[in-house]
């Protein structure tokens, strides 16, 4: 039966809310109701069910007996109403990812204004405006239950037609599904942090590259290596901190292929939407260029690429136009090579899917992404009251042990390097050329260039801020945060009124993450006061990708595009960099403020930000 | 028999210790959080940024989910039974032993039980056995701090394993090249001071098949004579251990262990004609919870 709904509405693609109507089994076919005059009124039930993903029917969290919940389509402009139906038999909560909605209408329990979960039982209604057109989703905001299956895409209409055309329109929403309970999987990541790690650096790897070494310098390279990340005590194969996933489009595994047709010569949009609680996905087109022309629902000058990661949570809309009757997969490879998220673009139903390719090799951690990038001593974290680091959220890095070719780390007087901004030696080079960037940017007194920053503290930047190494082929253009131009960036470049700095910590031994040194159930709030423009330096002290979602405001990073750097509800922050992400402080309330891997915020790396109004002029 | 007397002590050890851990936690208040007397209609607070804001209703720097999740942090457990094996020596004696571990708390203070002990096919009686109920506190990014107490329990009180009750203080956790490392001393109720360094290694030979080198060195400050012990170094074991992870929680293994009997505590040993060095071929199983 659940299959049967999860290939009827996947195969639409679009238009999923009339498909709601007219397609629906009975459980949800009262999901949609419109009142004439009205608010459109949208009725959502969230139940326990069973699903079967991988051939072993396990239980899982739905809407309206779907997984992922039905797409919801608005209209820029329009009012909704959203009526959600707990029966589960604990709390829920749906947060509208990306949507700028009054703060009492956002759906985080404990953060929201006025709003502590829907209880068991009971219907809880959220009202809010449209206050913005494009591609984003839904999900729960308790515990683990996104993991579960609670989330589903949103598709919002724009008021004026968009400046690209297209004709046809296919959501493409990517997730990660374990048979797993999720709070099994923290449980073990809390007692072994490696629980899931199946690829380590073993004996026999070490036998196996010493024998496909070239010489003894590339040998004793080998060994010293090793010895450097066990001196100190990290493991270089720690991409993912989760496995055992089943990836989806749509709902649908790799074996359950999900087809998108289309007539030759057609533009096709794909809204990709990545709803993974733990997985970036490297998406690619074999055989089709992609026209990127939105990121996080707001529209960008059209860029072409062959490919790109999304991190979780993130949107990316990309129009393509297959000229030949033929069939092209849609790949989405998780940046740790565990396995593909897989659909089809074809011409009619039911051909047999193409073989999925070999996998890249897996990405290992490098020097370049254990930088150390400058602190700065006594900066503002944007709390009420001085707060400080608390036991065990920073590793202890000994640079004197490290052999870093010529450079001499344990030298602590790093006073005449200031301004260095090129690799190291024997270091990876940065993936893309700095050429770009705005540099007249960097006339304006106080700014500061992400990947240029020296401390007086001898911190060193030397992570390459945004470029992202899928492992894509030679000459392959890998979209870079650094091609997102917004079409229409209403705060323009003017300098912050205040610069908070946002260190991404943890403690990946004990697995807990924290932001500033702080677990969330121990932290202050961050607070910014309402109109103003904060700066946050975000310093990524870890050695993982942190995807941070700032809810009910724009975040604009600072890409190196002046004026035009894009509007995203995610960032991501590479490990060992930093990145200033500027945000216009224009929602009063409590928001949510977090790292969108579920088990990092799970396990603490959130804030609350609080946006109020000052008594004093600033 | 022997792996049935074995789980029996084991079950009865975890029932000690969820029976204590049931009881609760009070979470100490981190200092800073919420002080004591503190006014928050108090007038506006300078806040880090030296901007003066509004204590309004939103903001309090009590963590946001104070009220919400009655202000603890998530809990979690842990049992690992790293030796539960059978040592055969070849000359008849043949043991069953087990080591282990279990924890329940949060990421900085938890509960912590390591026990331990030997069974004796021949005499058909535990040789020795014993308990630490500790409290664990993360002190750096790598290292806990244990204080609590350790029992001997006692089996042939006048021939070497007498009950003795130590006050435990010890550090535990991961030095560099990712040694384990547990490093404790011992007091008990005459002043009798005693020390036990353990350390192990997991080396990875492939995904799933781990050799495990371990050793343990023991070593006491004054002579305790009921218990057979001489000051200076009295005990070390080594052993190494090839595994095979099935799953992260159940490993069968198979190894050799090496304990010898030091200093002159060798002598006590040798007067009573007990063995000195033991060398016995081992084979068991990992658990993990």
């Amino acid at each position: 039966m659940q299959e049967k709904s999860l290939t009827r509405r996947g195969a639409l693609g679009f238009g999923a809310a009339v498909a709601a109507l007219t397609m629906a089994p009975r459980s949800w076919a009262q999901s949609v109701l419109s009142q004439s005059g009205g608010p459109k009124v949208f009725n959502l039930v969230v139940e326990h069910r069973m699903v079967d993903i991988t051939g072993t029917p396990r239980p899982a969290m739905t809407v309206n007996g779907q997984l992922p919940a039905p797409a919801l389509r608005f209209r820029e402009g329009e009012e909704v109403v959203i009526n959600v139906t707990n029966n589960l038999r604990e709390d829920t909560s749906i947060h509208w990812h990306g949507l700028l909605v009054p703060s009492g209408q956002d759906g985080v329990p404990g953060i929201s204004n006025g709003f502590q979960g829907i209880p068991a039982g009971t219907t809880h209604q959220y009202r809010f405006p449209l206050k913005q057109a494009g591609t984003y989703w839904y999900h729960s905001h308790s515990a683990t239950q996104e993991q579960s299956g609670l989330y589903g895409p949103i598709v919002i209409e724009p008021r004026r037609p968009d400046p690209f055309a297209y004709d046809r329109d296919y959501i493409v929403e990517l997730s990660d599904w374990t048979d797993e309970s999720p709070n099994r999987v923290i449980a073990n990541l809390k007692r072994d942090p490696s629980y899931y790690n199946y690829q380590r650096r073993t004996g026999a790897s070490l036998v196996r590259d010493m024998a496909a070494a070239k010489d003894g310098t590339e040998r004793a390279a080998l060994v010293k290596d090793r010895l450097m990340w066990g001196d100190m005590r990290m493991d270089p194969t720690d991409i993912e901190d989760v496995t055992g996933y089943t990836f989806l489009v749509n709902g649908r595994s790799p074996d359950r292929n999900f087809t998108a047709l289309f007539r030759p010569g057609e533009r096709v949009r794909l809204r990709f939407i990545n709803s993974s609680a733990m997985t970036y996905q490297d998406v690619r087109i074999p055989g089709l260029r992609m026209t990127v022309v939105q990121a996080d629902g707001n529209n960008v000058q059209p860029v072409v690429v062959d490919e790109f990661r999304i991190a979780p949570a993130e949107t990316l809309d990309v129009i393509v136009q297959p000229t030949r009757d033929e069939q092209f997969q849609v790949l989405g490879e998780s940046m740790g090579r565990q396995g593909f998220a897989r659909m089809t673009l074809a011409t009619r139903e039911g051909l047999p899917p193409l073989p999925l390719p070999a996998h890249r090799p897996r990405p290992l951690l490098t020097m370049a992404d254990m930088g150390m990038p400058a602190r700065t001593p006594g900066a503002d974290r944007g709390t009420l009251r001085p707060e400080t680091d608390r036991v065990g959220h920073v590793a202890p890095m000994d640079m004197g042990n490290m052999d870093m070719g010529n450079m001499d780390m344990g030298n602590k007087d790093m006073g005449g390097m200031a301004g260095m901004d090129h690799p190291m030696p024997g270091m990876p080079a940065p993936a893309a050329p700095m050429a770009g960037m705005d540099h007249s940017s960097m006339a304006m007194p106080g700014m500061s260039m992400p990947g240029m920053e020296m401390g007086s503290t001898g911190g060193m930047q030397m992570g390459e801020p945004i470029q992202q190494d899928t492992g894509a082929p030679p000459g392959a253009k890998v979209l870079s945060y650094r091609d997102l131009k917004a079409l229409n960036n209403p705060w323009g470049n003017r300098q912050p009124d205040r610069t908070i700095e946002v260190r991404l910590t943890g403690n990946m031994e004990r697995y807990f993450w924290s932001i500033n040194g702080n677990k969330f159930s121990e932290a202050q709030p961050i607070v910014f006061n309402y109109g103003e423009r904060v700066r946050l330096h975000f310093i990524n002290e870890t050695m993982m990708n942190h995807p941070m979602h700032l809810h009910g405001m724009w975040m604009v990073p600072d890409v190196g595009n002046g004026a035009q750097n894009p509007l995203k509800h995610v960032v991501n922050i590479k490990p060992g960099s930093e990145l200033n992400v500027d945000v216009v402080a224009d929602a009063e309330g409590g928001w949510a403020f977090h790292c969108h891997l579920l088990y990092h915020m799970e396990t603490g790396m959130m804030r609350k930000v609080v946006v109020q109004r000052t008594s004093a002029p600033l | 028999m022997t792996l049935r007397s074995i789980s029996v002590a084991a079950a009865l050890t975890i029932g000690v210790w969820v029976g204590w851990s049931s009881q609760g936690v009070a979470q100490p208040t981190p200092a800073g959080q919420s002080m004591p007397g503190m006014d928050m209609s108090a007038p506006p607070a300078p806040s880090s940024s030296g901007i003066r804001v509004d204590l309004g209703p939103l903001t309090s720097t009590t963590p946001p989910f104070a009220a919400f999740m009655d202000h603890h942090e998530a809990m979690y457990g842990a049992v690992l039974i790293d030796q539960l094996e059978y040592r055969g020596t070849g000359s008849g004696t043949n043991i069953g032993a087990w080591e282990g571990q279990a924890y329940y708390g949060g990421d900085y203070n938890k509960f912590w039980v390591n026990t331990r002990g030997e069974y004796n096919s021949k005499a058909k009686s535990l040789e020795r056995a014993e308990l630490q109920l500790l409290y664990s506190r993360l002190i750096s990014y790598f290292f806990n701090a244990q204080v609590g107490v350790r029992q001997d329990f006692p089996i042939r009180p006048n021939a070497g394993t007498p009950a003795r009750t130590h006050l435990v203080l010890g550090i535990q956790g991961l030095l560099p090249n990712l040694f384990q490392a547990n490093l404790q001393f011992f007091v008990d109720h005459r002043g009798t001071v005693a020390a036990r360094f353990e350390g192990l290694y997991d080396a990875y030979l492939t995904q799933r098949l781990v050799l495990q080198p371990q050793v343990e060195i023991n070593a006491a400050a004054n002579s305790d004579p009921q218990a057979r012990l001489a000051s200076g170094f009295t005990r070390m074991e080594t052993g190494l251990r090839l595994r095979y992870e099935i799953t992260r929680e159940f490993a069968p293994y198979i190894g050799v262990q090496y304990e010898r009997v030091l200093g002159d505590t060798r002598r006590i040993y040798k007067r009573n004609n007990e063995d000195r060095d033991i060398l016995s071929g081992v084979a068991g199983i990992r658990l993990f919870f």
